[in-house]
This record gives C-alpha cells, structure tokens and sequence, in this order.
C-alpha cells in the first residue's frame, strides 16, 4: 500500500506490504527495507530494524501522528494518495481566503493587552496581542506578514477557547 | 497524633499529604472544586467535600467553606500543602481560632515573614547579610541619591511586585529616571501601587534555599540546600541538592544562619530560607518560606528525612529528636518539574486530556503526580502535571537515571516539558553544574538544533500505524474457497459491516 508521510517540509513516499508474521517490507524513497513490528496498545508499537531494537509511541488517532521515538518527537504526517488528493482540493478552497489570518485565543483566557492597532503593519513572529490564562500570561504573534483588519476585542475582556481576537490580511 | 487530618489543598501536593496520613494510620478529608470531581485525591482520601466551583477564589481559597468542611467532617487538623491557603495568616489563626491545628508555623510567624521589611529587619538583629538596598516607599531624589552608594548595577523593583514583574535593571545613572518611571507604572498598573524600592542587582546570583525544621520546644534543625537556579519567568524548572556550587563551609554558615532567622520569628514547622549567593559565594537572605515547598522530596531523598511525616509529628506536638550533627546527606536528588506547557511555542500552556499516560519508573525514579491517564488538565490551576525526581550515589548517576526516565516519561494528548528538560540533562553546562538564574535563557540561545537521529524509524511505524488503520476500515476480502469460514472472519465482516 502506497503514502505520502511529510515531516517537516520533507515529503516522503512509503509503500508497505504485509508479509507473514509480524514482518513487512517498507520502501522508503525507492529504498527498501525489512521489518518487524508488532503493536503493543492502540499506541505503541516493538520495532525491529536489522537487529536495532525501538520502542515507538504514536499518540492521537488522527493526522498529523505525534510520534516519540527515543526521546525525540516527531510530527508525521501519512496519507493515501486518495486522502491526497482531497487534501489539496479543500486546500485550494480555502486559497480564496488565502493571507488572511484569524488570531484566536487557543483556551478561555482574558485579554490583558493589544500590542497593535487597526491599521498597523506586522511581520511574521510580531507579538500582536497578549492573554491571560492558567496563570501566565501569552503573547500570541502573527505567522505571517499583512495589516491588522479588525481587532475583535478589547483589553480586559474574558473570551472562549477559539474565540477571533484579531484579523490580519 | 491525630485521627483525622483535611488537606486544604489539590493535585500532587494533595495526594502527597494523603500517603504520608495512611503510613501514619491518619483519616485523610479532601476537599474539592467542582472542576476537580475526576482528580485523584478525591477518590484516595477517606472522605471528600465539594467546596465550590472551579475558580480558586470561590473554592480552594474560601476559608470559611473549609473550616465548615473541617467542623463537619471533624478533622483535628489541617495541612494547608503549598500555594492556596498555605501562608495566609488569617486563614492560620481562623484555624487556631476554631481549635484546629494548622500544620505549619504560626500566624504571628507568618504575618513576620510575609512582610519584606519586617524579614529584612529580623535579619539584620540577627547579623544575616541582606541583599543590600532601601525600603519600599522612597521618593524619586532619594533613589538617585542612593543608588550609587549600593553600587550599580542595581535593581528597582516595585514594592507589591511578584513573579518578576516591576523589575528594572539600571546599569549605568543616566537609565535610572526611566527606569523608575517605569517600574513605577508597571506597578501601578500591574499591583495598583507605585512604590518602588532599590536593591544591588547580582551579577548571575545562585538561588540557593535551605530547608528547616523546628519542633514546639523550638529545636530547630537545618537539612541541608537545595539549588534552584534553573528557572523560567522566575518559575523553578529544575531543583537539586545538594547545590554544585556548595563548599561544607559556606553550608555550615548559611545552615546556621538559616537556623538563627528561624529561632529569631519562633519558626515551628518545616520552612526554607531563600538566599541569593553570588559569584565569590557571599550570601544574602531574601525571604522566608513559612510552607512546604513543592521541591520538598530532593531534601527527602537525600537526608532520608519524610519531611510531610515529621510536620504531621511536630504539629501532634512530638519533639524533634534528631540532633544535628546527625543529620545525614547521601548522594544526589535532581527534580524536574513536569508542566503541561508547549516548550516549542514560548512555553504555552497546553491543557487538554491526558490521552496517554505511562510514567517511569526504575532504580532511584520517583514520580510524584496528581493525575492518571485519561485526566483532564484543566485551565483552572497551574499547569504542573508532576514531578519526576531521580537519586542517585552522585550528581552524574542522579543525571543519567533523571534523563532516562524522561526518555521514558509518555504523556499524550497534550504539549509538556518533557522534551525540553530531556534537553537541558544532556546539555554540557548542567553536566558541569554551571547552574545559575540566566541558565535556561544561555541555553535556549546556545542549543543547537540536535538533528534527530531516529526520523526513519518514525516514518516506518507511522507508515505502519497508517497502514493497519487503513487495513481495519476496509471490509476483508471474500472467503477464496467456499469452505468453512472461521469465526474471526466472520467477526472480522461484522464488525467491518458495523463500523460504515
């Protein structure tokens, strides 16, 4: 069976087939190679690779997997060709809103201050607006460039996880 | 010794008091918010009592609601844990009040060591050095005229501050007006009150903080420091004892000196005496601590001492038996603080539900920890999940095991610190124990994108994962032969049937 994993920005094609046993051949990029793999849980898999022996965490049923592997975390994401595809039509889609950023408040928290006005100009990692919640204090930044549309909220005001705080286009 | 002890308290901490009861054959009463129903200390206590909704304010800091829960439940006394109620006089003398006994120092105590002036002023009739500095409350000339008799660098700090904020560095005069300014306004804004007062800024200062125990006879005892300089925005991250930076000398001077501050306020209880300690090892008391502290089990495994026993002891009016010199210090305690925060994304919070949950374990590993797989860590209270402390017969054994359990420590569904304090154990300086307050800022500029050696073998069980996802979601094929079916086939067409 054919996937497309990205890690990173690097994307990877891996076909799978089952053989007997807890044995499957992986072909990695055209490289292939022998392995043995049982499950544990729902999110634990034994991997043995040549001998090399791996104790591999994959956390959440969904993409992208969280995938811990010695220590190291990896985000991976596995598709078919078909889930693929579709991928890219809905990312197409949502081109028509393409540049425009919605800044949201990621859990109940309160607005303590605006770092930036209507009108104003920001670069991508510019802190634009600064929430309070479980005792700290977050100061959420834009992840690209555009001026600041609408600023949905004022200081001090209590809002929901998810909330739309500020609009960049 | 008491047949029933209220914990006022939630999380670790909670559960902490709760085992220390039963080795002791003690009833243990919690108490809890309406968001903490499913936490852990609820069910292993012997009896539990809502105390309101999910806000602190309305629950675990309601004093009255957990004085009735103690007359109710008649609990004879009450262990505050650490933060909430825990160095709130009132709250101690509403408990001495009503008979209860409030495990910790008196409220007298608490109110001394509450207040910075008065600690400060305790210090000095007792001849422990201060970090050198004024009094909250000075005008903006009296600033300017004092600020090169403590020498610069200094640091203005506004009075009702905390947390570390309405701080101001000034190195050179010509930054002091503006700098007072601003401290001024930060703490206007942030406290409600402009005061500022001066202090000598340390040039990378150890925080380095002793632990104390005093009995009712007051015989007080020092056990040993703990080094908690790695810290982030003033949160501690990772504590140990002994400190690398201690000499047997100046542990023997702070020790007494600790122990001198504590008999000068009465200390009864376990308590800590913060001091700051600079370059050429001179010491300066900050303040004391009149509670438990939440890095309490490095001082526990390296004395053998149970510190939460002996407050239940000496608040049951047992005397200290233990003289100092017998106090003992084996080996090497390292503590990492485990919070559900992103390190990836400038250590935001990351609440959510512990999907995964497998702790580690293995020689010298303890984990303390209020939660279990499945919780759900709430945006209510501070975000630790736990704390993972590793022992060992010196600093490098305790540092090899603490890496190898984090190396084990699974915790999905959220974002935590695991990877981060992973990290920090591998990390050439902490191995040297160049461990002072600008540590974790030196090292999240110096540390290097590792590359991960272990991507591959990420891709392939991902891949593999993926494909046996996909395998069960397909019907199976059909029977090849007409012949018997077996029956996991036939469950297997069922439940594939079932799941479209």
């Amino acid at each position: 069976m054919e996937f497309f994993a990205r890690i990173g920005d690097k994307e990877h094609r891996i076909e799978v087939t089952d053989l007997e046993g807890s044995h499957y051949r992986l072909s990695v990029d055209g490289v292939a190679r022998d392995v043995d793999c049982v499950r544990i849980s729902e999110s634990c898999y034994s991997l043995i690779l040549d001998g090399a022996s791996y104790e591999v965490d994959i956390i959440g049923g969904a993409n992208p997997y969280v995938v811990r592997v010695k220590g190291e975390v990896h985000d991976v994401e596995v598709l078919t060709e078909r889930e693929k595809r579709l991928k890219a039509v809905t990312r197409k889609a949502a081109a028509a809103q393409e540049g425009r950023q919605v800044i949201t408040a990621p859990m109940p928290s309160k607005v303590v201050r605006l770092l930036v006005a209507v009108g104003e100009q920001v670069n991508p990692g510019n802190g634009v607006i600064v929430v309070e919640a479980m005792k700290m204090e977050n100061e959420l930044r834009s992840t690209g460039a555009g001026t600041v549309r609408e600023i949905r909220v004022k200081e001090g005001e209590a809002v929901v996880g998810g909330h739309p705080l500020v609009i960049i286009e | 010794m008491f047949s029933k002890i209220l914990i006022a308290n939630r999380g670790e901490i909670a559960l902490r008091v709760i085992r220390a009861c039963r080795e002791l054959g003690i009833r243990t009463v919690a108490v809890y918010s309406e968001a903490d129903r499913f936490a852990l200390h609820v069910r292993k206590a012997d009896e539990a009592y809502c105390v309101g909704p999910a806000p602190s304010a309305q629950s675990y800091l309601r004093v009255e609601r957990i004085l009735e829960v103690a007359r109710q439940s008649r609990a004879e006394a009450i262990h505050p844990g650490y933060g909430f109620l825990s160095e709130n006089p009132v709250f101690a003398e509403v408990c001495e009040e009503a008979g209860i006994v409030f495990i910790g120092p008196s409220s007298e105590t608490m109110r001394l060591s509450g207040s910075k002036t008065a600690s400060r002023r305790l210090a000095k009739q007792v001849g422990v050095p201060t970090v050198p500095g004024t009094d909250k409350d000075l005008t903006d000339e009296e600033i300017l005229r004092r600020a090169p008799e403590i020498g610069f660098p200094i640091l203005i700090k506004a009075a009702a501050g905390g947390g570390g904020k309405g701080m101001r560095v000034v190195r050179e005069a010509d930054e002091l007006q503006s700098a007072i300014r601003g401290a001024r306004s930060e703490g206007k804004s942030s406290f409600g009150d402009p005061a500022v007062f001066v202090e000598k800024y340390l040039v990378r200062p150890h925080h380095i903080e002793i632990q104390i125990l005093a009995d009712a006879t007051g015989h007080t005892l020092y056990l040993g420091e703990r080094e908690c300089s790695i810290q982030r925005r003033h949160q501690k991250v990772v504590e140990e004892a002994p400190s690398p930076f201690m000499t047997p000398e100046l542990r023997l001077r702070m020790g007494e000196a600790a122990v001198a501050l504590a008999r000068g306020c009465g200390y009864r209880n376990a308590g800590t005496v913060e001091f700051l300690v600079d370059a050429d090892r001179n010491f300066y008391f900050l303040e004391i601590n009149a509670r438990l502290q939440v890095e309490h089990p490095v001082t526990e495994l390296t004395t053998g001492i149970d510190l939460v026993k002996s407050q239940i002891r000496i608040a049951a009016g047992e005397p200290l038996s233990l003289r100092q010199e017998e106090v003992e210090r084996r080996g090497h305690a390292i503590e990492c603080r485990i919070y559900a925060e992103d390190p990836a994304n400038n250590f935001a919070p990351s609440p959510g539900k512990l999907i995964r949950y497998r702790p580690p374990s293995g020689p010298g590993i303890r984990n303390d920890s209020g939660v279990y797989e499945g919780y759900e860590v709430s945006i209510y209270y501070d975000p630790m999940i736990s704390k993972l402390i590793a022992w060992g017969k010196d600093r490098g054994e305790a540092i090899g095991r603490m890496r190898q359990a984090l190396g084990d420590y699974l915790i999905g569904g959220i974002k935590t610190t695991i990877p981060f304090l992973f990290e920090v154990m591998a990390d050439a300086a902490f191995l040297k124990g160049d461990v002072d307050t600008t540590f974790i800022e030196a090292f999240l500029k110096r540390k290097k994108m590792e590359e991960p050696r272990h991507r591959e073998v990420g891709l392939v069980a991902a891949a593999i994962h993926a494909y046996l996802a996909d395998k069960e979601r397909r019907p199976p094929a059909p029977a090849a032969a007409a012949g018997a079916v077996s029956p996991w086939t036939l469950a297997a067409r069922h439940d594939a049937l079932r799941r479209r």
